[in-house]
């Protein structure tokens, strides 16, 4: 589990959230705030329309862009997308995205260097908060940030292009002279 | 240069996909000829100075925005979602 991640010191500690349900959701037209009260309905979340995690529970949704968010559920079952799909039906489409990103969880010290070091936005707290998204680019690949605290982020990129962002993150690192500590969910 | 997303904030142009001048309006396609079709896709008015152009937030938002851009300074004046320009 993710909230059993050691404490890194002075380091980078990283982390795949394995356990997470995605899914994309895009409101229909005109329908940004029937979804916003159909998600108050259903999960109690106040659905922001803007570059900001909503949420605080297990499911949380990620603005992504103009009525359109990436919705997480931590340790969802293999249907979830499908139920989301159905909770909202008629006013966003869903997309299962469960297999599409993997995410990985940066945390420590040199978390906030080491992604601004990659990033051209500045996470810099006062700039990105906790709660704050950006949907960027890391090394020219594609990477949605998520300040999920202080000393912690998430970093979702395509499954596809996990690999090339892994190469990106220890050789970054290596290169800052960080130490890298990679913790496997399985213990 | 950087670029003022409505959505994501100020961003480095190469997230961004140019598109070119906002200003032409698609023509009805059941209603109009040839040339009004020639006149939509072809001429372009090469303006020194302040225009609105569509470029796609490609590695961001995914959205499409219409930008003021001075086109000799590159000072941009602002910025908005395209589906909700003023056409
Ligand atoms: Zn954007």
């Amino acid at each position: 589990m993710v909230g059993a991640l050691p404490a890194a010191g002075g380091g980078l500690a990283v982390s795949e959230r394995g356990d997470l349900g995605i899914a994309t959701i895009m409101a229909r037209a005109s329908s940004t705030a029937a979804l916003a009260q159909r998600v108050a309905e259903r999960f109690g979340i106040a659905l922001i329309d803007g570059p900001i995690l909503s949420g605080a529970g297990a499911v949380r949704f990620a603005g992504t862009g103009p009525g359109s968010w990436l919705s997480f559920c931590e340790g969802a079952d293999p249907f979830w997308a499908c139920s989301m799909a159905v909770q909202l039906d008629g006013v966003a489409s869903v997309f299962d995205q469960s297999s599409g990103y993997a995410v990985l969880r940066l945390g420590g010290a040199e978390a906030m260097p080491m992604l601004q070091s990659g990033a051209f936005i500045d996470l810099h707290a006062d700039a990105f908060p906790v709660g704050a998204v950006a949907v960027t680019v890391i090394a020219h690949v594609g990477a949605i940030l998520i300040r999920v605290g202080e000393a912690q982020f998430d970093v979702a990129v395509f499954r596809s292009f996990a690999g090339s962002f892994w190469h990106w993150l220890a050789t970054s690192a290596a290169a800052r002279g960080v130490p890298l500590h990679r913790f496997s969910e399985d213990g | 240069m950087r670029i003022p997303c409505p959505y994501c904030g100020e961003r480095d142009a190469h997230e961004f996909v140019y598109r070119g001048d906002a200003a032409p309006q698609r023509p009805d396609g059941a209603e109009a000829n040839e040339a009004a079709f020639a006149d939509y896709v072809y001429p372009r008015a090469n303006v020194a100075g302040a225009m609105h152009e569509h470029w796609y937030h490609a590695q961001g938002c995914r959205t499409w925005i219409v930008v003021e851009r001075d086109t000799r300074s590159h000072a941009i004046a602002g910025a908005t979602l395209a589906r909700e320009a003023k056409r």
